[in-house]
């Protein structure tokens, strides 16, 4: 299913330009998260509770902001990362950070389309 | 005014969405900090009026950050409204345990966005403005208390010299003002007079009303002939006023020529020291208290005075927790430590005035205890 901006600005009460900036910081942050995530995810043998706590916050951050931005797939999956992460469960969390990347990448495609359709940034 | 408004949220998309959520409030400049230590610091270096707590951050924990603003006395009076996931509810419950403000869940709903949350603001901006004005208002009050205390204080001589006597007095009252007054007058016509009177209550009214007292006094000697009529006099004009609500006890005197002629109305007992016999009589008698009944007959007691004789008025505040602690001899006590003490009396009444005071545990604690009112006659 596309991702709605419009049904998203609607929302919040605000224009889809006032969203465009905050969808950027999103999509910064994500990358910067993610690529954490893949590092620690790499190696989970030396240290693991502390990495496994850094995980965990890595997740609920994520799933917090993308419930705010009414991407509940990237929610609902980062929510499942953050359960794995507190059970200090290692199994499968690569490929599921690989899921979790495919649909960050099909919501940035939506809100560029939706953006490319609906004018230039000011 | 500008209102500065702290977002916490170590996710920066959540900051920012708040912040254009709320920027349709109008008046309203936003900081923002990513961590519970940011926070801090801009609380402390800021002027802000309301925090926007996420409780779940890596590092300092939006727990910690309310638990050092609400033991901070220059913080605890920011609210704090914190925020949690859905399923943190215990969070959030800690969170109000600590002071927190007002709350609200993540995510956010559409109708949260559009009417719940900026409502709470508002709310949490108008209650921190409204605690500000009392403030002011409160410290406005207090500095007119003190000026009318100092009033008050003008108002009761410590220390007044007539031909036939000397009087000293002291007044402690339980807040900035009370309801105690005494007061030593002499009218053209020549008697002295004297009065000491406690108004029920503390406080405010408590103290108008002791300065009408003294005022309906001052000219009821004018007229009257002997301290019962007075009484009588001062309770035809004070029971209308309040219905018997308002009422306080008297004790009135006068000394002409060699005699003293008293009335009282409902007053603690005053002590006489005759001089001659070394020996403290409690002048006891009965009477209604001024103002608390529509009609009421006082009586006169006539005694004779000399010189070197001494007359020791004060008011139940004195006595208040001695009272209870002696179970009724408190009166045996007063009148022991008054001959214990009656060298101090003739010599230096302020000590003994301290001494009693002391005695009677009347020193310390002034917010707990009643006023106190001292007044000391020596009849020359």
């Amino acid at each position: 299913m596309t991702y709605s901006v419009l049904s998203v600005a609607d929302d919040f009460m605000l224009e889809p330009e006032e969203l465009r900036s905050i969808f950027d910081t999103f999509f910064d942050d994500l990358e910067i998260k993610l690529q954490r995530a893949e590092i620690i995810v790499s190696d989970l043998t030396t240290a693991p509770d502390q990495k496994f706590q850094e995980l965990m916050g890595i997740f609920h951050a994520i799933k917090g902001a993308a419930y705010n931005l009414r991407m509940n797939d990237i929610g609902d999956l980062s929510y499942r990362l953050e359960t794995a992460a507190k059970a200090k469960e290692s199994l499968g969390l690569s490929s599921q950070i690989d899921e979790l990347k495919k649909m960050v990448k099909q919501i940035e495609v939506d809100i560029k389309v939706f953006y490319s359709q609906h004018g230039k940034r000011q | 005014m500008t209102y500065n408004v702290l977002i916490v949220d170590d996710v920066a998309v959540n900051r920012r969405l708040m912040r254009s959520v709320l920027s349709s409030l109008e008046g309203v400049a936003f900081y923002e900090a990513e961590d519970g230590f940011k926070a801090l610091e801009i609380v402390q270096n800021q002027e802000i009026h309301l925090v926007i707590l996420d409780l779940m951050m890596p590092g300092k924990d939006g727990f910690e950050v309310l638990d050092e603003m609400k033991t901070q006395t220059d913080l605890c009076d920011i609210p704090v409204v914190v925020y949690s996931a859905i399923d943190g509810i215990d969070s959030i419950s800690r969170a109000l345990d600590l002071g927190a403000y007002d709350y609200f869940t993540k995510p956010l709903t559409p109708q949260q966005m559009k009417v719940v949350l900026p409502m709470k603001v508002r709310n949490a901006l108008k209650s921190y403005n409204q605690k500000k004005q009392l403030e002011v208002i409160h410290e406005k009050m207090q500095l007119e208390l003190m000026l009318a205390n100092l009033f008050q204080q003008s108002l009761m001589a410590e220390y007044q010299e007539f031909p036939e006597l000397t009087m000293y007095g002291k007044y402690l009252p339980s807040n900035e003002i009370g309801g105690d007054c005494y007061v030593c007058h002499r009218p053209s016509n020549g008697d002295i007079w004297f009065m000491i009177a406690d108004i029920s209550g503390h406080g405010v009214t408590a103290a108008m009303m002791s300065s009408m007292v003294k005022v309906e006094f001052t000219n009821q000697v004018k007229v009257c002939n002997n301290p019962s009529e007075v009484l009588q006099n001062m309770n035809r004009t004070f029971y209308p006023l309040t219905d018997g609500n308002y009422y306080f006890t008297a004790f009135v005197g006068l000394i002409r020529s060699s005699e003293f002629v008293w009335s009282n109305g409902g007053h603690p007992y005053p002590l006489y020291y005759d001089h001659q016999k070394e020996q403290v009589s409690i002048l006891k008698s009965n009477g209604f208290a001024v103002g608390m009944l529509e009609s009421v007959v006082y009586e006169d007691v006539i005694q004779p005075t000399a010189s070197g004789d001494t007359l020791f008025l004060y008011t139940d505040g004195l006595l208040e927790d001695k009272q209870i602690a002696l179970g009724g001899t408190v009166y045996e006590d007063l009148c022991r430590y008054f001959l214990s003490y009656k060298e101090l009396s003739k010599e230096k009444p302020e000590e003994f005035f301290n001494v009693l005071l002391n005695l009677f545990g009347n020193v310390e604690n002034k917010a707990a205890r009643d006023d106190v009112a001292l007044m000391l006659l020596k009849i020359k």
